[in-house]
């Protein structure tokens, strides 16, 4: 497990703590193998994402096997659709 | 308003920084940082609620049986929350109130399962084992239950 997080930035994010999460994070860093608490940041982060996105991802195919195969298809239409919106207003 | 009083910079790839701004604008965020503050928070709590014990109902007044190490069964009195007991004593026997030794049984065999220091560590123990019993239907699981046993023993010290 490598404790720096990722090997290959070329980018940085400033993020802001309050004293109580500043305790939480190094402590987390720690327990999680991180060399600092910014690479544990940027591994819950990413990690935090890969979650939502499987979460969804399930509900949505849950939701599609209760509509039925044409059902499906409607849905995924509309998502798409959706998601182009949402990427246009960008 | 929570004052912030440290600052860190969190290294990312490209990937890495444009999934993440997707994100924040998504979620609402004024800036990615604040975002990554959250999302690492809300995955901090998470964890420790997925550590927390399930929390037994436990009958005061209850008595059943249980074996000794000298091979004897007897009844002793204490809480129970079928299919564990919680007893004031050890493997030798019952102890009077004094005694800070609380033991953990597994009701349909009468065996003690651990010895520990406080009625409150036996509870716990008795939670983490229900989620074993769980994956198992309800049957006497085959894994082995060592690696939890050493683990409460170890925090008994």
């Amino acid at each position: 497990m490598s404790r720096s997080y990722p090997p290959d930035a070329t980018l940085t994010v400033p993020v802001k703590a309050t004293h109580a999460q500043k305790i939480a994070w190094e402590s987390a860093a720690g327990r999680h193998g991180k060399a600092t608490a910014g690479a544990f940041l940027a591994w819950a982060g990413d990690l935090y994402l890969a979650l939502l996105y499987a979460y969804r991802d399930a509900v949505e195919a849950h939701d599609d096997s209760l509509e039925g195969p044409g059902g499906a298809e409607r849905r995924r239409r509309e998502r798409e659709a959706a998601r182009q919106d949402g990427e246009g207003e960008r | 308003m929570r004052l912030k009083t440290a600052s860190y910079t969190v290294r990312a790839t490209t990937a890495q920084a444009v999934a993440w701004n997707r994100a924040a604008q998504a979620h609402g965020h004024a800036s990615t940082g604040s975002w990554i503050a959250e999302a690492v928070d809300r995955y901090l709590d998470a964890l420790k609620k997925a550590g927390k014990p399930l929390p037994l109902a436990w009958n005061r007044f209850g008595r059943f049986r249980v074996k000794l190490m000298d091979g004897r069964e007897v009844e002793v009195p204490g809480r129970t929350s079928p299919p564990f007991g919680i007893f004031r004593g050890n493997a030798m026997g019952p102890l009077g109130s004094g005694a800070g030794r609380h033991s953990l049984a597994f009701l349909p065999e009468a065996r003690i399962i651990a010895t520990l220091a406080s009625e409150k560590h036996c509870k716990e123990l008795a939670s983490d084992l229900s989620r074993v019993w769980v994956r198992w239907g309800g049957q006497v699981p085959a894994e082995d239950p060592a690696p939890l046993l050493q683990r409460f023993q170890r925090e008994n010290v």
